[in-house]
């Protein structure tokens, strides 16, 4: 018995029902997905707006500006042979607070950054000329008064601040050696530079190790290696490493190399030899899915006249996976640039004072910097801590940028 | 032999052969009533013969028709492509069979019917029907792609062309004793000669209808009627 | 076993045989792909190799240039000559070999680089051009043997890919041509085509006919027949027939190829 069926009646009620429905679902998803995007965009913003509000104002300083009547301060040089020597010689410190104390009080000198003294010498080196008369150099404040003017700093100070306000000598100009100077120990005074460099120096070190091997390898499995166990095991190895969190990279850079191996502590080659072991199996696994994505027909063409099994992969396949290779390693060196565990495991985490001149100087990196930074107890740090972040984050912001241009730039179609 | 994959194109081939079945049906019939109205002087059934030949014309019309398409739309290949080619050929021929009859036919008016003309025309009918026959089996075997059936309707072509030269010196001798009888037997010489080309034609057929059913050319044969080869 | 019918009665004895192969086997792991094919190609004709999907007659074609040796599990029995010489003796280059015996693939495949670049890469690759100047003659002619020189003169530099379907397989064909191969195997090379650019290729291979031996291998009864001369029917990785492209398709000797070239397969 073959039961008849009527024709599907399009317009009935169940019909229309079933179609709201379905169209119900389908706002519900689109609403969903919305509402996650929302979200994500809530936080981002408020990251960005804690960072900033507490960030920017790192990159500024408070200066007090103070008359200085030159040829009557206790300064000894001579207009026509300022030499760094002749600087160096003139006691500058004495006369700053000297000065100081003589244009707005006895308990003045307080008031000033220890380091005040440089912006006169740099004002004479600028301009020797004003040696021979009364200028107004803007000197940066001292710690206790600068987080005063920024509204968070003790009774005292707020006191000194309402009257240096009332002086009308107060005022807010950009702090230049943020971003020259290297850690110290008065918030005033500390600058990124130092941990900057040894993130570049580190991730130097990164990308020469863990690019050519990783492109190599990525190579050597898509293109020769045959496809038995061994090759299986060592793709499910190299997904592995991709997930191991990174300290055990650490312990691993702590125990090889400098137990072992005995290379310098602290130093950015060791901090990139260990990312690079991170960054690696990223580059491989990109580099591997970009190879796997170029057309066969290419590898035939090539083959096809004749071209060697070297030839083909570096003449047609490499160019081709290029901008994915490119994009995995930007995007495994971006995720080194950020990491901190490892680098603490091999010693990074030293107070280093000065930049790095070369790859086996001791050195800090930007994660590991705002890391310590946030760990001061003096209070001018919170903010150099939120400034080193958007330092860190913009940094990122430029690597990722470098990816999306290169991907661009040599994206090609067939 | 196995169905095609299209089954339109089954389809096509099946009604091109019952075309041809059916002209060769009609050339047959033609051919009989023919001689059927010869002998019995009817000039209505003559008229009919004359009349249907426009049938066999429609359906050779037809038939060309269908082939044309079959190859342009098909591209037939191999055996399907000998049917078709061999099918096309074959509609020319039988046309030509039955304007033979249509010929036959057309003089039965002109032959008086005496007592005189009787004796002539009764060496025909028997020649007619092995014409016919041939026809008709050479048209089976294209129906049933049977090769054999078509080396038989080729053999039997001699069996006409003997016929033939008997009734030609029949009536040669008829013709010398009777001279009265002459324009007659002029118009009977005419008809045994067309039962002859019909004899000829349909040995045509049964050589195209081995082709297609073998791929295969048949060797070169001694063709019968030899001294009425015109 | 072989159930071969060859037409010998009607193939002429005194060509120049190029490739032979006798009693070629080819397994896949396990899978035998080609059960034993014995075939000669000749210099003065185009051979087309038709069948059914799967019927080995791709894969008998990569035997031909080893461009099987890049699948890791294809194994090769029987031997294949060129000139005469085992082209699966270990002392034949598969380098040179591929040079010598040129391929076009089935989706056309330009180098994503500049026309120039695709028709230098092979002579560059061998070492053929003496300098620049003999570059860009070589480049000319082998644009011009390919039909496409009047076409894409005035842009040698732009993209290979930028060219319409069938100027991109052309131009394959152009590429393939300029490494002077002594044989050109075709794999469906038209399969992706319209009909015009279809009919240029097919022009083409007839052009060619003579200075290169030809195998063709096609699901195009209608192609096969058009540009060939001579004409294999694979089934189930058998050689069923193999002889005079005309004898094929107007009287075919084995029930199997009758029944595929009328329309009557499965």
């Amino acid at each position: 018995m073959t039961a008849t069926r009527n024709p599907t009646d399009w317009r009935s009620d169940a019909m229309r029902r079933r179609i709201a429905r379905r169209y119900a679902a389908e706002r519900r998803f689109k609403l969903a997905g919305l509402l996650a995007v929302l979200l994500s965009a809530a936080f981002l913003a408020f990251l960005l707006v804690t960072m900033m509000g507490n960030g920017l104002r790192g990159f500024t300083r408070t200066e007090i500006a103070v008359k200085v009547d030159f040829p009557a301060s206790p300064l000894l040089l001579d207009p026509n042979a300022i030499t760094d020597q002749a600087l160096a010689n003139a006691n500058l410190p004495m006369v700053t607070g000297e000065v100081v104390k003589k244009a707005l009080g006895a308990d003045a000198e307080e008031w000033v950054s220890p380091t005040a003294w440089t912006a006169l010498r740099d004002a004479i080196k600028a301009d020797p000329k004003i040696l021979s008369r009364t200028e107004t150099v803007r000197l940066p404040a001292s710690t206790a008064i600068d987080l005063a003017a920024k509204g968070k700093g003790s009774s005292e100070a707020e006191a000194a601040v309402d009257r240096l306000n009332k002086a009308g000598v107060l005022s807010t100009g950009f702090n230049m050696g943020f971003l020259t100077a290297s850690d110290g120990t008065d918030p005033t005074q500390v600058g990124i530079w130092g941990a900057f460099k040894g993130s570049l120096l580190t991730m130097l070190v990164t990308l020469a190790l863990s690019f050519p091997v990783g492109v190599a390898t990525a190579v050597y499995l898509e293109e020769y290696a045959r496809k038995n166990w061994m090759t299986d095991i060592i793709e499910v190895s190299i997904n592995n490493l991709a997930a191991v969190p990174s300290i055990i990279f650490g312990l691993l850079g702590l125990s090889i190399f400098l137990n072992v191996l005995h290379l310098p502590r602290s130093a950015s080659l060791v901090g990139g030899m260990t990312l690079a072991l991170m960054t690696m199996p990223v580059i491989v696994i990109a580099g591997r899915n970009a190879i796997k994505s170029v057309p066969p027909s290419i590898r035939d063409a090539a083959l096809g006249i004749g071209a060697s099994p070297v030839q083909v992969v570096f003449h047609h396949v490499l160019p081709l996976a290029l901008p994915g290779i490119l994009t995995g390693t930007i995007i495994g060196m971006a995720r080194a640039l950020g990491e901190t565990a490892p680098l603490l495991m091999i010693g990074m985490r030293a107070f280093i004072a000065t930049p790095p001149g070369g790859i086996v100087d001791p050195a800090t990196v930007l994660p590991v910097q705002i890391f310590l930074w946030s760990d001061e107890v003096s209070k001018g740090f919170v903010e150099k801590t939120s400034a080193a972040i958007i330092v860190l984050l913009i940094f990122l912001l430029a690597m990722n940028g470098l990816a999306i241009y290169l991907r661009n730039k040599f994206e090609r179609r067939w | 032999m196995a169905e095609h994959t299209i089954k339109a194109f089954d389809q096509e081939m099946d009604k091109l052969r019952g075309l041809i079945a059916e002209m060769g049906g009609r050339a047959e019939s033609a051919i009989e009533k023919a001689m059927l109205a010869l002998q019995r002087h009817d000039k209505v059934m003559a008229a009919d013969v004359v009349a249907e030949d426009k049938r066999i014309d429609a359906i050779e019309a037809e038939v060309e028709k269908l082939a044309i398409e079959i190859i342009a739309l098909r591209a037939p290949m191999a055996n399907d492509l000998r049917d078709v080619i061999a099918a096309l050929k074959i509609v020319g021929v039988v046309e030509r069979i039955g304007d033979y009859a249509k010929n036959i036919a057309k003089r039965v008016p002109l032959i008086a019917a005496n007592q005189r003309t009787q004796e002539p025309i009764a060496l025909l009918p028997s020649m007619g029907q092995v014409a016919g026959e041939m026809v008709q089996d050479a048209l089976n075997a294209f129906a049933a792609r049977d090769a054999d059936l078509a080396v038989a309707v080729i053999e039997r072509d001699t069996v006409v062309d003997d016929f033939y030269n008997s009734v030609f010196r029949t009536l040669v001798t008829f013709m010398v004793e009777n001279p009265k009888t002459i324009s007659e037997c002029a118009h009977l010489l005419f008809i045994a000669k067309n039962i002859e080309r019909i004899g000829d034609h349909a040995t045509n057929v049964a050589e195209m209808v081995y082709y297609a059913a073998t791929g295969q050319t048949l060797p070169d044969r001694e063709r019968g009627g030899a001294q009425a080869e015109d | 076993m072989t159930a071969m019918i060859q037409n010998q009665e009607s193939m002429t004895p005194a060509v120049e045989t190029k490739m032979t192969a006798r009693d070629v086997k080819v397994f896949y792991g396990e899978k035998q792909a080609i059960k034993g094919v014995s075939i000669d190609v000749d210099m003065d004709n185009v051979t087309a190799f038709i069948g059914p999907s799967g019927c080995g007659k791709s894969t008998f074609l990569r035997t031909l240039n080893r461009m099987n040796d890049t699948v890791a599990s294809a194994r090769v029995e029987g031997t294949i000559t060129l000139d005469g010489e085992d082209i699966y003796a270990p002392s034949m280059d598969v380098v040179q070999l591929r040079a010598r015996v040129g391929m076009v693939f089935q989706k056309p495949n330009p180098f994503p680089k500049s026309i120039y670049e695709n028709i230098a890469y092979g002579p560059r690759i061998h070492g053929l051009a003496h300098g620049k100047a003999d570059l860009d003659v070589i480049v000319e002619k082998s644009l011009r043997r390919a039909g496409l020189w009047d076409e894409v003169k005035d842009r040698l530099h732009d993209s290979g890919t930028a060219l319409s379907g069938g100027q991109q397989q052309r131009l394959c064909i152009g590429r393939a041509i300029a490494v002077e191969p002594e044989v050109i195997l075709m794999d469906e090379p038209c399969s992706a085509l319209d009909p015009i650019a279809t009919a240029k290729i097919e022009e083409l291979i007839h052009e060619l006919r003579g200075r290169y031996a030809i195998v063709i291998v096609t699901h195009n009864m209608q192609q096969a027949a058009r540009v060939s001369q001579r004409t294999a029917f694979f089934h189930l990785g058998e050689l069923v027939e193999y002889g005079v492209t005309s004898d094929i398709f107007t009287n075919p000797k084995a029930e199997r190829t009758k029944d595929y070239i009328t329309g009557r397969y499965g």
